[in-house]
């Protein structure tokens, strides 16, 4: 019995000290002071994007719906029922009803698609492709254009000759025959007060590039989407009252993603948006203005004003309507194909292709299926004279931009896109061309390698001639 | 032929013996979980598992297999049940180390470009929490030993299942990555076990002519994976429509169990054991085609258009890791009714690998991230500091034959954390723990056979442990650097440190496990 009693004695002496003898504490206690965050005493001091909290730190979670508004207007700040506390969210769902919008591949009327571009089937060539403008004129002539009236242009936020623009594509002597609605040429193109093209001052017919660099964010499955869009376009500089005016006119547009290391060519990226040729000739001819001309020279510079141009929408005053969000969108232009010409709808077609605003179309990963929307842009010229024949300098632009709907419900969401941080990829270069210049002169000079016209990331990668 | 009493014992010995040793050889996998900790029969959890130098019951295959030579060949089956009750208390997180939602306009790559971002906070799946382990598990198991008439000879299996699931594997990162997930800290040695089937198979030899020496070795059989899980995604936009197929491989791994046993003299005994480490290894494997645009000879370089494959090779598991064991026993009988004996078990955690298959010290150290690219302010750690250690387990058993037909039994287990402090990145969650364990065996006979039925039960008491984080060891995952994506400029908010690591700012852990054992068992 004397074992029981020793045994049992250290087994519960053991358990008792084990029991009461530790508790095992490591470390010390975080001081929030010593975390680094940033004392505030207003939210001026967390700006951007923050406000000075409670405890008097720079904080960017939300409290209320204008800590939202920083992500869109239509984004607000609302309880998580879930997890219990506060969260951006948007304010409805807005894919219902567009599951029902089936996508419209077939033109209407006497229209032909070609290459995502409704056509008049009678301006196709013996092969079903639309009109070249080669030959020199041959084919201009017959060339089909339709005419639109100084009213229907500006109804568009168009410029009042809109109705030349199907022919301006052959020099900007071409204009659309109002009752044939065939090209015909004019006997010398308007220069305004100018009578001629110079060859030493601004007057006369320039090859350009504009291209413009943006950072959009709200893209699925990507933070943000930086891309680059180039135009190429067939400009005219005229003289008016004492002003010069630079009026371009779009040959072609095409947008590219990139990144830090690299510009993806198109379909070389997983998944990127293209511009249709529906979309690029469907388009405003640009304006801008050098209010004060500084001499033809040499190394003088000069800031045009802003051309400003109002894609998809119809606005009364198209300087300072709000552009028509996706809710106002779904509330008024859906269906869209019942409602299109509703007088409440402040969506239009001006590309024509039976879809609400304009058509992107995806490719690669995105699988050929469209997003439609709307935009406003603009643009200046902050420009450096290089020679007589060459022009370049930065393009200043601003764009606000909603998607309305899309060909499936996974092409519609919101994006905000703003101009790129890096103000050198948004540049602008002109070249001097012949008055009877093309667009397809113009390409030409886009297209050759290391050309003044060409695309490259920023505006420093050519030297000036 | 005529029906012999004798011959249908015999028979129905063998058909027992065949039923376990089948039911072993036929698991999918053999882990111990829980198991190690505990013992793997009644009669190890009402001794606090230390029957490595006396052993009375099949449950030594896993202890000193040397030992089934020493008592009477026997056949039974287990009812074990355990129930926990553990927590993990988080300390209260500063607002400002949340991850604030405009850290999704920040381009991130200007200061890491590691894949291994972090949500915003609000944006995550499971908001921080504590963790409450309260299971309630209950196992079935069975063994065997026979001699087959081999004088010192025995065979044995036994196997244990978990019911009502015989495996439930869960796996968790244990730093800031499991923000993706349950985004809590959890248990690693203890408490949060994956239950799995066990079985295990051996034999012992005690030469007669040397009877005081006994030999033995058995082995718990595991499975190796491999998994290839090939998917096609015709379009990235709808990332909810995939094909997949499955490509699986497993092949059968051992982890042997050898143990001596000495009997010098009619009073002491000595016991030695070693045991091989043990894990469920999946090698894992995603390969992802895309439809898509094939990739450039420029981008292959070799001169090909090729299509748009992505393959992801790293998914490998380590599951259920035990460790090596070298265990040395010494044991007592004291006036024909008490036996004594007490276990030093080595346990080599130093080897230790996560559920993710690294060890604590790369997973310390942020390698997994350093790996994905360049990243600013990555926290310099050491990564010896976060080690585990090598541990020795203690475990003490006292039987009483206080009757013919009745024995009790009391046992007493200490085991140390091998976790060394958690301040930095990592929240293995783990401390010392200790318990009591008393059981009972009640010997009987029916007719001309004889049966045993056996309890047991334990308690086990996680010690309090109290984690605090240094700072200066977690990484600011919205670092300072990364500059808004409109304004081209750094967000006042994303200054100091943000972390959706959940062991941040500390936590504390302590709780504790009963559990109980019945037995019923037919001698041979």
């Amino acid at each position: 019995m004397l074992y029981k009693k020793w045994i049992v004695t250290i087994v519960l002496t053991v358990a008792a000290w084990a029991a009461l003898g530790c508790e095992i504490d490591e470390g010390s206690k975080v001081d929030v002071t010593q975390l680094g965050y940033l004392s505030c005493s207003a939210n001026a001091d967390c700006m951007p994007k923050g406000y000075c909290n409670s405890s008097n730190y720079c904080a960017s979670q939300c409290r209320d719906d204008k800590d939202c508004w920083q992500f869109s207007p239509i984004v607000e700040c609302c309880p998580n029922q879930k997890k219990g506390d506060e969260v951006c969210c948007e304010h409805a769902l807005y894919y219902e009803e567009c599951l029902e919008n089936p996508r419209n591949v077939e033109c209407r009327d006497q229209m032909t698609c070609v290459n995502y571009q409704c056509l008049d089937a009678n301006g196709l060539d013996k092969d079903g492709n639309p009109p070249a403008y080669t030959d020199e004129g041959t084919a201009v002539v017959d060339a089909s254009c339709r005419y639109k009236s100084p009213e229907e242009c500006l109804e568009f936020g168009w410029r009042e000759f809109c109705g030349n623009r199907d022919c301006l594509d052959y020099g900007w002597k071409y204009f659309c025959d109002e009752e044939t609605e065939k090209c015909d040429v004019a006997q010398s193109i308007d220069f305004g007060e100018a009578d001629e093209a110079t060859t030493d001052d601004f007057v006369g017919v320039w090859g350009g590039i504009l291209t413009t660099a943006a950072r959009t964010k709200g893209i699925p499955l990507r933070t943000f989407q930086d891309t680059v869009s180039f135009h190429v376009t067939l400009t005219r500089a005229s003289l008016q009252d004492g002003k010069v005016v630079f009026d371009s006119h779009m040959c072609y547009m095409e947008m590219r993603n990139f990144d830090e290391e690299k510009v993806y060519e198109v379909g070389e990226d997983v998944g990127q948006l293209i511009i249709p040729p529906s979309y690029y000739n469907n388009v405003k001819v640009l304006k801008h203005v050098i209010e004060q001309p500084p001499a033809f020279e040499v190394g003088k510079t000069f800031k045009t004003t802003d051309s400003l141009e109002v894609r998809g929408a119809r606005l009364e005053d198209y300087e300072n309507d709000e552009l028509p969000d996706r809710t106002e969108y779904n509330e008024t232009c859906e269906p869209w194909e019942d409602k299109k010409d509703d007088p409440t709808c402040r969506t239009n077609d001006p590309d024509e292709d039976g879809k609400p605003g304009y058509t992107n179309i995806g490719i690669g990963a995105l699988d050929n299926q469209e997003t439609y929307h709307n935009q406003r842009w603009s643009c200046s010229l902050e420009g450096e004279i290089i020679d007589n024949d060459h022009i370049s300098g930065l393009l200043p632009n601003e764009n606000l931009q909603y998607q309305l709907s899309g060909s499936v419900p996974s092409m519609v969401y919101d994006i905000e896109v703003k101009m790129h941080p890096d103000t050198n990829r948004s540049y602008f270069r002109l070249l001097r061309m012949d008055p009877d210049a093309t667009c397809e002169d113009v390409m030409a000079e886009h297209e050759a390698e290391g050309g003044w016209l060409s695309y490259t990331p920023f505006l420093e990668d050519i030297e000036n001639p | 032929m005529n029906w012999q009493p004798g011959r249908a014992k015999l028979y129905v010995r063998l058909n027992l013996f065949l039923m376990v040793i089948l039911l072993g050889l036929s698991m999918p996998s053999a882990h111990a979980g829980p198991l190690k900790n505990f013992g793997y029969d009644t009669t190890a959890i009402g001794s606090g598992n230390s029957e490595f130098a006396y052993g009375s019951s099949y449950g030594v295959l896993a202890s000193n297999p040397a030992l089934m030579s020493r008592f009477k060949p026997h056949s039974g089956l287990e009812f074990i049940f355990y129930k926990n009750n553990l927590s993990i208390s988080l300390m209260n997180k500063p607002a400002n180390a949340d991850v604030p939602i405009t850290y999704y306009d920040t381009q991130v790559d200007d200061a890491t470009s590691s894949m291994d971002r972090a949500l915003p906070t609000v944006e995550l799946r499971n908001k921080r929490r504590d963790t409450e382990v309260d299971d309630f598990q209950v196992m079935l198991g069975g063994g065997v030993t026979y001699s087959f008439g081999i004088d010192g000879f025995r065979l044995g299996g036994m196997f244990v299942a978990p019911l009502p699931d015989q495996a439930h594997i869960t796996t968790y990162w244990p730093h800031e990555q499991e923000q993706y997930f349950s985004n809590q800290v959890h248990f690693t040695r203890f408490g949060e076990w994956s239950p799995m089937i066990t079985g295990m198979l051996g034999a012992s030899y005690a030469i007669p002519q040397f009877n005081y020496l006994s030999f033995g070795a058995s082995v718990e059989v595991s499975i190796r994976s491999t998994a290839v899980m090939g998917i096609y995604m015709p379009a990235l936009q709808a990332d909810d429509y995939s094909k997949s197929n499955m490509d699986m491989k497993m092949a059968a791994s051992v982890r042997p169990t050898v143990g001596i046993q000495a009997e010098p003299l009619d009073w002491m005994s000595v016991g030695l054991t070693w045991k091989l480490w043990n894990y469920l290894k999946v090698d894992g494997e995603g390969q992802m085609l895309l439809w898509s645009y094939p990739a450039t000879p420029l981008e292959v370089g070799d001169g090909k258009w090729v299509p748009k494959r992505v393959s992801q090779p790293n998914h490998d598991y380590s599951l259920m890791y035990e460790p090596m064991e070298a265990s040395l026993a010494l044991g007592f009988r004291f006036a024909e009714q008490w036996q004594v004996q007490a276990v030093a078990t080595w346990n080599h955690w130093s080897a230790y690998r996560t559920q993710h298959d690294e060890t604590p010290e790369e997973a310390a150290q942020y390698r997994d991230i350093e790996d994905e690219g360049e990243v600013l302010n990555i926290p310099s750690i050491n990564g010896d500091d976060y080690k585990f250690s090598d541990t020795f387990d203690v475990n003490v058993g006292v039987s009483w034959q206080y009757l013919d037909w009745a024995q009790a039994r009391l046992g007493f287990i200490y085991q140390p954390t091998p976790v060394p402090e958690q301040d930095g990145r990592t929240n293995f969650a783990d401390s010392d723990t200790w318990c009591i364990a008393a059981g009972h065996r009640f010997d009987f006979g029916i007719a001309e056979s004889q049966f045993h039925v056996e309890l047991g039960l334990q308690f086990w008491q996680m010690v309090k442990r109290t984690v605090h984080k240094d700072p200066a060891k977690i990484i600011d995952e919205a670092p300072d650097e990364a500059i808004h994506i409109f304004e081209a400029a750094s967000l006042p908010a994303l200054e100091g440190l943000q972390t959706n690591n959940p062991g941040f700012p500390g936590y504390s852990l302590e709780g504790w496990t009963m559990v109980g054992a019945f037995s019923a068992s037919y001698e041979f």
